[in-house]
């Protein structure tokens, strides 16, 4: 017999910090497989966000450099000029990403920087307790929305993913989720090609992944993998949003 | 006899398990009790269990019942990777 599946090696034999079922830690051990089978561990810098996945540098065993709340796409373009021949790549959440960090991630995406953003979608702010994120969908309660998100008071979820899609100078943008073996299988492909496309300095590149957040759904993790499918997919549809390479 | 061989006469002609062709090993103080593994394997072949790790989950339990193919799934879902699969 021999061993097929085992922990990345980039990922630190370090107990993660997640609740039970969280998506966080799968996109983790995705990204450590990713970076793994392209041997770039060693010029690979990750940029944490604020939110759940803050301490995210105990646990790869790569160069991680913390960013203030929602600048981890300007971080990531100070260190893709300075050092080139790095694989840049900026872990946010959908707070971070969607609502903070608006500003810096749209025209990092419009410069064509070349890095790579994966982009955790839990519509909730996970880390805080549970409140409206810009991802919220709509009817879906928070500890800021007790009787659910409406259009008129609180404005219709965002779709950041197509919005950045629209931009000349992001060549890559895909949807996926970790609520199922197939789902997974699929967010690894992505992350790898995100990588990938990094390595060969074609531009932006951005990664969406519907993440389970059965603490603050209020749901068992299964429960909570089966709405990502049943309900969250129907708002934030899975697959390749644009990819200017796949044309030619 | 080899170990796995006595196992597998063990049982009568009919429930006679497939050749063992998996194995997996949970690392019991890594498990979080989520039970994504459970409903990904499609033998089930891992169970919920009673007993506690140091965090006070109950971790989940291999059944070794020779069923398992070393397919990989619980593996793949598993956040903690916790999870180790070994295939002949």
């Amino acid at each position: 017999m021999k061993k097929v599946f085992s922990r990345p090696r980039t990922l630190k034999d370090v107990p993660f910090h997640y609740c039970s079922g969280c998506g966080h830690s799968i996109t983790h051990r995705l990204i450590a497989e990713a970076i793994d089978e392209l041997g770039i561990a060693d010029r690979t810098i990750g940029i944490p966000p604020a939110g759940c996945a803050v301490i995210a540098y105990n646990y790869f065993d790569i160069d991680m450099l913390e960013a203030p709340h929602g600048r981890g796409c300007a971080v990531a373009t100070g260190m893709k000029r300075v050092l080139p021949d790095r694989i840049i790549f900026s872990y946010q959440g959908d707070g971070d990403l969607a609502a903070i960090g608006t500003a810096e991630t749209f025209h990092a995406a419009n410069r064509g920087e070349n890095i790579t953003v994966l982009f955790i979608n839990n519509a909730v702010y996970g880390m805080t307790g549970g409140q409206m994120a810009p991802t919220t969908l709509l009817g879906q309660t928070s500890t800021t929305t007790p009787p659910g998100r409406t259009a008129v008071l609180d404005g219709h979820p965002v779709h950041f993913s197509e919005v950045l899609a629209t931009l000349a100078g992001a060549v890559y943008v895909e949807r996926c989720a970790v609520n199922s073996p197939a789902n997974i299988a699929r967010a690894k492909r992505a992350i790898r090609k995100a990588f990938q496309y990094q390595m060969q300095d074609r531009g932006f590149s951005l990664v969406e992944i519907l993440s389970q957040c059965p603490t603050n759904w209020k749901m068992r993790p299964t429960d909570a993998c089966r709405w990502v499918d049943e309900v969250m997919t129907k708002e934030f549809p899975l697959g390749v949003i644009k990819d200017l390479q796949a044309k030619g | 006899m080899g170990k796995e061989a006595l196992f597998f006469f063990s049982f009568p002609r009919r429930e006679r398990p497939r050749v063992l062709k998996g194995f997996i090993e949970i690392n019991r103080e890594l498990c979080k009790e989520c039970l994504l593994c459970v409903e990904a394997c499609k033998r089930d072949n891992i169970v919920p269990s009673t007993d506690l790790n140091a965090k006070g989950y109950h971790p989940v339990r291999f059944t070794a019942d020779g069923r398992c193919n070393g397919c990989a799934l619980c593996a793949t879902v598993c956040p903690e990777a916790a999870i180790e699969v070994w295939r002949e």
